[in-house]
């Protein structure tokens, strides 16, 4: 009866940074999307009084029909997750994550007289500290409460859901975002204490790569963000060995030679002599501490910070390879062969791509990682790119809230288990 | 127009609902779109392009279309490209009961909830259509019985499976601490659920730790 009932009303919720993505396990392969943000509309808005739903926080595919101006958008607009961590007093920000979590678990309200709720599975970020996960099940309760669409809850860390999804029970799983990226070990259980994170992710891709157009006489075009990131995924390379690479392009300019027509416009990007900076943009993201990224920082690109937030440490300049040993160096040494045999990337930030022509110096990420782990001494690390990525996490979360017993009560100090509202 | 009505079906599928076909509805007032939960609730939307709504007269006939299907159906909606949801006057639609669906853009937004009606099953029903119908529920009485007992047969075997796994791994393998769990994994699962070890190393969640 259990497991008949779970077959049907397992629900899946992953808060990652840009997206909210949810829904039952009858979605089958793929989940529901919407941006994860709110909208805090004008309730003078035309739009506001005609369809008479006085709501505070606008979310999901109707946030469009109440957009004011674009000097609004900044005011109004909150995206609540910020590098994956809320802070404790954002009050709009948590508004914003109880609508959405509402309106993903109000969306799929089943019909069925049998229905007494979901068995639901919320995915955080592996560094959210415990006060999310508190406040994270408050919403859930109050939800419960209101609606009785919730009949057990618990939270799992993203990188285990990966591992899931990926079917790989003992594995390092390298998360990179945006804003920051997470080198999780797991071995049937996420490693907690092994944990590192580490503060640099696609972003900080885009901010070398606009530097990189300053200097070639693009500097208007490189305060637009969107257009400093499509050129970063059309023009940036990973090099094998960087200095071999630069070495490569300077002799042989007209090799790499790249010329971006922007779609739909007049504007064409050509890095000419210049060309071969198209390969600090991959190497940044994988190690900034190259000599040649000496002079963008003393010209005064930001470089990478520690950052400490909550209780956790973003590592601004360590490189990937030396995440990955330096987490899997805090982990058992009998555990430490397996883990370095499965690698998983994971995130948009690993998604590069490598022209036919420029095989001999460019390469992939997970070759990239593999080389760097080589530098330091680690041989036959396996690296492999997560199938789907955009949908691992619910894809794990589904599996997890289907396969883990209903009476196995939330624990704080196991940090697992369902979490129940009612009797 | 394809691509609306292809959105709408998606929309009340993935919240499970099936589709009818509208040549089943046995009235002369046809919804472009039927679905039911296959219990007692009966959707009907009526879906209008732009191309159907030309000038504010057109607009307010596909409202009184869609409310004379109130009678025939439990749910209503009137389906509307997103641009007429700004012209339309949500309260007067919520009066009588009608829902709202926007469509277009980035798919279906269910901008007003349709009012549950109660509708007779015998409205508007032929004696033969009526036959029909208590044929088929014959049909499904008789199949619900059939379903219970392969279910019965089905947990029998799974049981007398568990009991001589269990026996054979006691027997194999004496340093195994935790009892094997049985998975079962219904065929309409997703196929990542398909060979995936963590079904087994979750299932055990709990009884582990409380075993070490």
């Amino acid at each position: 009866m259990s497991e008949e009932y779970k077959r049907r009303y397992t629900f899946g919720a992953d808060y990652g940074t840009s997206d909210f993505k949810f829904g039952p396990i009858t979605c089958g392969e793929t989940p529901e999307i919407i941006e994860n943000r709110g909208y805090f509309p004008d309730t003078e808005s035309l739009m506001y009084r005609i369809m008479g739903t006085p709501k505070e926080v606008v979310v999901g595919k109707e946030i469009p029909l109440y957009l004011g101006s674009r000097e609004d958008l900044t005011l109004r607009m909150v995206y609540p997750m910020k590098n994956g961590i809320i802070r404790k007093d954002d009050e709009r920000a948590w508004r914003v994550v109880y609508e959405i979590t509402k309106y993903g678990l109000k969306s799929f309200k089943p019909p069925e007289k049998e229905f007494d709720g979901f068995y639901v599975v919320a995915s955080l970020s592996s560094i959210a500290p415990r006060y999310m996960y508190e406040r994270l099940f408050e919403i859930y309760r109050q939800i419960d409460e209101e609606e009785k669409l919730v009949k057990a809850v618990t939270i799992i860390p993203q990188p285990l859901a990966v591992a899931i999804a990926q079917k790989i029970p003992t594995c390092v799983v390298l998360e990179s975002g945006h804003g920051n990226t997470q080198v999780c070990p797991i071995s049937r259980y996420p490693i907690r204490n092994a944990v590192v994170a580490i503060n640099r992710g696609g972003g900080d891709a885009n901010s070398i790569t606009a530097e990189i157009l300053k200097d070639c006489g693009y500097g208007d075009l490189a305060r637009e963000e969107a257009f400093v990131r499509r050129i970063k995924e059309e023009i940036g390379l990973i090099p094998k060995d960087l200095t071999k690479a630069v070495e490569a392009a300077k002799k042989n300019p007209e090799r790499f030679r790249v010329i971006y027509r922007v779609p739909n416009t007049r504007i064409e990007i050509d890095l000419a002599e210049n060309s071969w900076t198209r390969f600090l943009i991959g190497e940044y993201v994988f190690n900034p501490n190259h000599e040649l990224f000496h002079s963008y920082f003393s010209r005064g690109m930001p470089k990478p910070e520690d950052a400490r937030i909550g209780d956790i440490t973003f590592r601004g300049m360590i490189d990937f390879g030396e995440s990955i040993i330096e987490s899997v160096e805090r982990c058992p040494i009998e555990l430490q062969p397996y883990l370095y045999g499965q690698i998983l990337l994971s995130g948009g930030n690993f998604a590069w791509k490598v022209p036919r022509e420029f095989r001999d110096v460019a390469t992939d990420s997970a070759l990239k990682i593999r080389l760097l782990l080589e530098e330091k001494g680690i041989r036959n690390a396996k690296i492999v790119m997560t199938k789907d990525p955009q949908f691992s996490v619910w894809r794990g979360c589904i599996v997890y809230g289907y396969a883990v017993p209903e009476d196995y009560e939330w624990n704080w100090e196991r940090m697992e288990g369902w979490l129940k509202f009612r009797e | 127009m394809s691509e609306i009505i292809n959105q709408i079906k998606e929309y009340f599928v993935r919240r499970g609902y099936r589709i009818l076909s509208v040549d089943e509805v046995g009235s002369d007032l046809k919804p472009s779109l039927a679905f039911t939960d296959g219990e007692s609730t009966t959707i009907y939307v009526k879906v209008f392009s732009e191309e159907e709504l030309s000038d504010r007269n057109s607009l307010l006939d596909a409202v009184l279309q869609s409310l004379r299907l109130i009678e025939k159906a439990n749910r209503v909606y009137l389906a509307l490209p997103k641009i007429y949801s700004t012209i339309l006057d949500g309260s007067i639609l919520q009066r009588h009961g009608l829902g709202l669906l926007i469509c277009g853009g980035r798919g279906v937004t269910e901008a007003i909830p349709a009012r549950q009606h109660e509708i007779s099953v015998h409205e508007g029903l032929r004696s033969d259509e009526m036959k029909m119908i208590l044929d088929g529920l014959h049909e499904l009485r008789d199949l619900k019985r059939r379903v219970s007992e392969l279910e019965e047969t089905v947990k029998m075997l799974s049981e007398e499976i568990s009991r001589l796994k269990s026996m054979r791994v006691r027997v194999r393998a004496e340093e195994m601490k935790s009892p094997p769990v049985s998975v079962t994994i219904p065929q309409e699962l997703p196929s990542f659920f398909k060979d995936n070890p963590w079904l087994e190393i979750l299932t055990r969640r709990g009884q582990e730790r409380a075993s070490a």
